[in-house]
């Protein structure tokens, strides 16, 4: 509290952030404002430090106590998990199932809301409150139509079963954003380029996709941590080894009569380095998308 | 080429809004017309269904003969520039000059020739590398200007182009797109509501109220003998003084009263509006420019009214004076033309004349002047309808 007052030589974390802060604000609420969010980053990284130190006990210590620090340094749960079932298959399956779905999602979204913000065509307010309505839709309610419909399309089993239906699941979402997003572009844009010559798909790709960016790494992250963690309908459409995702296979790791904890958390955290990376690599975004939602 | 004929144009928007209300405007091939009228009047509007970017309600709009009524703005041959510019924020200057040569699928060797031509036109060569967003507002209003010019475009429309910059700017920039009309002589279609714009800019200027033209004219034709009550008072800053006047012929003198004082028409004034003679007598209003109220300096005139100073204005460059005159009282002819630009103009019943004067005369408030009527100063408007006469 006092670093705020009398600030030292080298600044700490805590003079940095109450830098930030105008000085209008450097108050004991906001102080406490600020203690609150630390509670809440700290509950935030928690499962992930208990993973880590999950993953480093033998299952004997892991019986005695699942909390404290880790009790060895052997990586053996994470060899381990990494041999006793296909990790590194599952983490290529993810990888396939997530990309696909990230692109095609991005590629709906960018068209339909230059469709839905930029263009005039009959019947597109309909459409629009349309594709809303999906997201009141809870998609566990959709799980024996869908299951129906894939295994009549012959999809079980295959990569495009859950990239479709992730994308199908996520347009409303992805919609809605992108639409909101481009209507908050300024019309003469459009314009200059409609008058300067520039057709439908010429003013799609030189001018609306390059000022889409922001929209576009946004829904790229969201969808990513979706497709990356979803499990119900993995499950359900995934059966086979060759297929399964990482949510889906590292339950391998759960034996049917006896579990071996370390290894099934080292199995876990290994599963969900990818996409805390990605997480880490893109937030930038993902906090700029949700301070312009907010301000606008 | 580029000559543009409106004809009978009409836009009611969506909501009932009727904006454009019958335009007829025939502008000639290289002309600058300016479109000037208060906010609202539907000044963009017209602009617009030029631009093809608002459909035409009714009437035709032709560019040297075609009718563009359904043809889409990109085949239209005509060049926009927007009051924020509407440059492209991701591209790049160069990139951006040469947008409409890309889509017109020109080569790259030509293209980059004829974005270096206009670069080096506009003093933007230093700048081609740089985004918009690192621009100053006036190097933004050249590259908006750039894109624009690089077509060679039958046609320029530019709405308040010189709106968002600063006064300084708008000067220098007022003359650089002065100067660049002039010399592709491209026909211009240019909407601004400053009049300053209007008047140094037009060819000719087409004053616009509440959807309907006004008066089409040179912009000295214009202020000098305005077509109404509207233009008098919309031109001009401060606008021109409205008195209610009564006509007196008496064979050949013509004489108008007004308020206590009986002013006789001279030669000028009788010849630029026979119809007055020909009214025969009646109720008048009558037009003065500020600037045509003089001090005789003990020069007799029969041309003069008595006028008490209620009070004056330094401008630094020169001097306002409100008057009230004995006896006479502003006209309430279309108070809504008047658009409460001075004390004077409110339309109240005692209302003021108001005279503008050079820096180096001075009037004490409360004081008794006599002001003396300019040659050729008076105008003359009907009363009901505020036309000219
Ligand atoms: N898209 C629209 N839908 C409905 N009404 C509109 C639309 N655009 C303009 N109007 C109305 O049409 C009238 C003329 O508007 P316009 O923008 O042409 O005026 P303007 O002369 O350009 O004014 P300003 O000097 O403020 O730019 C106004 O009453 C305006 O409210
Ligand atoms: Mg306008």
């Amino acid at each position: 509290m006092e670093a705020a007052t009398a600030p030292t030589a080298r600044p700490g974390l805590w003079d940095r952030m109450v830098e930030r802060v105008p000085p209008i604000h450097r108050s004991p609420s906001r102080a406490a404002q600020i203690v609150g969010m630390l509670l809440l980053a700290i509950s935030a990284i928690f499962p992930l430090l208990f993973m880590l130190s999950g993953a480093l006990r033998t299952p004997a210590d892991w019986n005695h106590s699942q909390l404290g620090l880790p009790t060895t340094s052997s990586l053996e749960a994470f060899t381990s998990a990494w041999g006793s079932a296909n990790i590194g298959l599952y983490i290529r399956n993810s990888a396939i199932v997530t990309t696909g779905t990230v692109i095609l999602s991005l590629i709906v979204a960018a068209t339909a809301g230059y469709a839905f913000s930029q263009q005039d065509w009959r019947g597109k307010r309909a459409t629009y409150l349309f594709v809303l309505a999906w997201l009141a839709v809870p998609p566990v309610a959709l799980m024996v139509p869908v299951y129906y419909e894939m295994s009549s399309l012959g999809l079980i089993n295959t990569y495009w079963s859950v990239i479709l239906l992730y994308t199908a699941l996520n347009t409303p979402f992805n919609v809605y954003l992108m639409t909101s997003y481009l209507r908050g572009l300024p019309d003469e844009l459009m314009e200059a380029a409609r008058i300067d010559g520039a057709g439908i798909h010429a003013t799609f790709v030189q001018v609306i996709l390059p000022m889409a960016r922001p929209a576009l790494a946004t829904l790229a992250v969201f969808n990513v941590l979706y497709a990356w963690n979803e499990f119900v309908f993995a499950l359900l459409l995934l059966q086979t080894e060759s297929v399964k995702t990482a949510t889906v296979g590292v339950l391998q790791l759960q034996g049917r009569f006896s579990v071996n904890y370390p290894v099934l958390v080292a199995g876990l955290l290994l599963t969900s380095l990818p996409v805390i990376g990605v997480y880490l690599f893109f937030q930038r975004y993902l906090v700029r998308a949700i301070v312009a939602g907010a301000v606008k | 080429m580029g000559r543009l004929v409106l004809d009978k144009v009409r836009k009611q928007y969506g909501d009932g809004v009727v904006a454009v209300k019958g335009l007829d405007i025939d502008v000639a091939d290289g002309e600058f017309l300016v479109l000037l009228g208060p906010s609202g009047c539907g000044k963009t509007t017209a602009l617009r269904m030029v631009a093809g970017l608002e459909e035409i309600t009714d009437g035709t709009i032709e560019l040297d003969g075609r009718v563009l009524n359904d043809v889409e703005p990109r085949a239209r041959d005509v060049a926009m520039v927007f009051q924020n510019y509407a440059l492209y924020p991701h591209m790049s200057v160069r990139a951006n000059i040469g947008f409409p040569l890309k889509q017109r699928k020109l080569g790259k060797a030509e293209r980059e020739e004829r974005i270096g031509a206009v670069a080096e036109t506009l003093g933007l060569v230093e700048q081609l590398d740089k985004k918009p967003g690192q621009l100053s507002g006036g190097q933004r209003q050249r590259v908006a200007m750039g894109r624009a010019i690089v077509r060679e475009p039958s046609l320029f429309l530019m709405d308040e182009p010189l709106s968002n910059l600063d006064a300084k700017l708008r000067v220098q920039m007022r003359i650089e797109i002065h100067a660049v009309q002039r010399r592709f002589g491209t026909t211009t279609l240019y909407v601004t509501h400053d009049q300053v714009e209007a008047m140094t800019l037009g060819d000719r200027v087409a004053v616009m109220r509440e959807g309907v033209l006004q008066q089409i004219a040179t912009p000295a034709e214009a202020y000098g003998a305005p077509a109404n009550v509207f233009v008098a008072t919309f031109l001009g800053n401060p606008g021109m003084n409205l008195f209610d006047g009564e006509l007196e012929v008496d064979g050949d003198a013509v004489a108008v009263r007004i308020g206590e004082a009986r002013v006789p028409l001279d030669e000028a004034e009788l010849r630029s509006q026979p119809a007055v003679r020909a009214r025969g007598g009646g109720a008048v209003v009558v037009g003065v420019r500020p600037e045509c109220l003089v001090v005789p300096n003990g020069i007799a005139t029969d041309r003069g009214l008595g006028a008490k100073v209620e009070l004056t204005e330094d401008l630094g460059s020169n001097v306002l004076a409100y008057f009230s005159i004995p006896g006479m009282h502003r006209t309430p002819v279309a108070p809504a033309a008047v658009d409460g630009k001075s004390p004077a103009a409110a339309g109240a019943r005692d209302a003021w004349a108001l005279g503008r004067f050079g820096r180096n005369i001075h009037f004490d408030s409360g004081s008794s002047v006599r002001l003396a009527l300019e040659p050729g100063a008076m105008r003359f408007f009907d009363p009901d309808s505020g036309t000219a006469i």
